[in-house]
């Protein structure tokens, strides 16, 4: 079996599967996300999640540190985002989702989500 | 070994004349093969593999068994997680895969005809092209149909319509003496197999004897029409209480086809988390609930689905972080593992990989404080033997009962670790029993244990019975406290 390097939570599964999943799948987002350099924190209600994003690599972690940008929603909210049910821009206009800090990146943040799901 | 060589050769001439020379085996090699499942259970090796292709054969085959007084044990993949195809006292293991006929679809009375070695991928590919569905566990596509039905499976319509042996209309079976029996409606006529009743039932002589009573050689099976509206959405939560009370809720509404009820290590096994890895984190939900339901138009698609809301929102009212959304929705994240939940029978490839899968998988009440406290019994137990707690529990017929169960996933390359979970199964199921919990599949040691417990002239009466179908006692003897 391929060894499993993701991380074992719940909700980090879901975003390192779908992540790893779009970039085997789409050259031109795989470039985007290995040209990333950033810590995105996703503050969900259940317990918040570090992307790491770094020079050709991504890892997913519960450990927080030096967060470069801060995004808060709730668990149902972002399922819905999932679902088709909603949207990210109807959700940040609708402040169910919030930036609590690196709102410059909105459009790196924007990018990253939609794509993947 | 049961036999002298001498006798050994004369068995195995007598065999090869029955189904050919290719089909029988008596390499150590193949028997290996035979000896073990991926339970715990310790292996014993059989002293041939015969593989019949008629029913013709086996009666010969039954016969002979008769003659030298050496034990028969059907089996088909092997598959049953009980350890029950394990040839205990040696002898034939009666590998019946090659008669792996659909024989018939009466689509009047809605079933089929098939033979035993029909696996789950067989019939699924059948039925594709049909208005008919079936009822499929999760379990791998090569198991066997008729087996999971005799041995009262639990499957994805088992809401509806309770465990597998329930939905049997009749079957064909080689008594223990080599008579050819039907039971249900084909007795009177070939044509008719839509139902077990208004004649004395007897197909309770085989479900769940485990092959101690005959080897079922055909078998008509109830199939429904496909909807064509089916959907499935998933909650997760933390409340064990109300999120049960909702499942019974929804499973009383009659308007589901499936629900299950599982912990979240379950879901992670599923999606491939390694072994010793699959374990609740601090701040995760502990539950993840699956609903399953499907309507004949769009108007009563939304209804189910109104109903289904209203219902989730009492359990936000009690568990706040409590989010429904749909398995597709959560497919798109975690890919295909996710959404074979939908696209059943599949193989949980990260379950068989260290080569060891069990459980104590019981039926019991459904009542609300007896399954909070047998998960919570349960998880101590689980939790001091050090194993992970995949629990995966089922609604059962409309809410009637429970099915409650683990799927343990251990290492058969250590002993110490075959030994542990021999022990914590043995722990799980007095534990369990006390609270009203049957092992379905019951394993020999279960059953043993179940015989000491229970009402003594059940025992009398079983016992009774096969002797009278069984005199030499050569159907996979040791189950069931019988030699």
């Amino acid at each position: 079996m391929e060894k499993y390097e993701g991380p074992t939570d719940i909700f980090g599964i879901a975003i390192y599967s779908a992540l790893t999943r779009k970039m085997e799948e789409d050259p031109e987002y795989r470039a985007f996300i290995e040209n990333l350099n950033m810590n995105l924190i996703v503050e969900l209600d259940y317990y918040p999640l570090m992307i790491k994003f770094e020079k050709d690599k991504f890892t997913i972690t519960r450990d927080i540190e030096d967060p470069t940008v801060i995004v808060k929603i709730n668990t149902q909210d972002f399922l819905d985002i999932v679902d088709g049910k909603s949207s990210i821009i109807r959700k940040f206009l609708g402040r169910k989702m919030k930036f609590k800090k690196g709102i410059t990146k909105l459009f790196k943040v924007y990018k990253i989500f939609s794509k993947m799901m | 070994m049961l036999q002298q060589a001498e006798t050994h050769e004369e068995i195995l001439n007598k065999l090869r004349k029955i189904v050919g020379n290719e089909w029988v085996s008596d390499f150590p090699e193949e028997l290996l093969l035979y000896s073990y499942d991926m339970t715990e259970h310790p292996p014993s090796n059989p002293d041939f593999i015969v593989m019949p292709k008629s029913v013709e054969e086996i009666i010969e085959v039954v016969k002979l068994a008769n003659e030298y007084k050496i034990p028969i044990v059907p089996f088909v993949t092997g598959n049953n997680i009980g350890g029950l195809t394990i040839p205990l006292k040696g002898g034939i293991v009666l590998d019946l895969k090659r008669m792996d006929r659909i024989l018939h679809l009466n689509e009047d009375d809605m079933y089929i005809i098939i033979e035993p070695g029909v696996t789950f991928g067989h019939l699924k590919k059948f039925l594709k092209d049909t208005n008919f569905r079936y009822n499929y566990p999760n379990a791998p596509p090569f198991a066997s149909v008729m087996a999971n039905a005799l041995l009262s499976g639990l499957n994805n319509l088992s809401l509806r319509y309770g465990c597998m042996s329930e939905v049997i209309n009749g079957i064909e079976v080689v008594l223990p003496t080599g008579e050819l029996v039907k039971i249900g409606t084909c007795m009177c006529w070939d044509k008719h197999w839509w139902g077990r009743g208004p004649q004395p039932d007897l197909l309770g002589l085989f479900i769940n004897w485990q092959g101690m009573t005959g080897i079922v050689t055909k078998m008509a099976l109830q199939v429904w029409p496909k909807k064509p509206f089916r959907d499935w959405k998933f909650i997760l939560s933390n409340d064990l209480a109300k999120t049960y009370e909702i499942v019974r809720k929804l499973a009383r509404s009659d308007i589901m086809n499936d629900i299950l009820l599982m912990s979240v290590e379950t879901i992670k096994m599923v999606l491939g988390i390694p072994y010793g890895q699959a374990v609740h984190l601090e701040g995760e939900p502990h539950w993840a609930t699956t609903l399953d339901f499907s309507a004949n138009t769009k108007k009563e698609y939304e209804a189910k689905w109104e109903f289904i809301k209203d219902t989730f929102k009492e359990l936000k009212e009690v568990d706040p972080k409590a989010v429904l959304s749909s398995v597709q929705g959560a497919a798109k994240m975690y890919g295909q593992k996710f959404a074979e939940f939908t696209n059943l029978p599949f193989t949980i490839g990260s379950m068989l990989e260290y080569g060891g899968c069990t459980w104590v998988g019981t039926y019991m009440t459904t009542n609300i404080d007896t399954i909070v406290k047998g998960v919570k019994i349960a998880f101590d137990i689980i939790e001091k033997h050090g194993f992970e707690k995949c629990l995966y529990t089922r609604m059962m017929k409309g809410g009637h009962y429970f099915a409650f169960r683990f799927l343990l996933r251990f290492s058969k390359e250590e002993e110490e670790e075959v030994e542990r979970m021999r022990k914590l199964n043995k722990e799980l199921f007095e534990n369990l029993y006390e609270l009203g919990a049957f092992p379905y599949k019951t394993p020999a040691w279960a059953a043993e244990e179940i015989i000491k417990r229970c009402d003594p002239n059940w025992v009398n009466l079983m016992h009774k019975i096969k002797k009278t179908l069984d005199p030499n006692g050569i159907f996979n003897p040791g189950r069931w406290g019988v030699e």
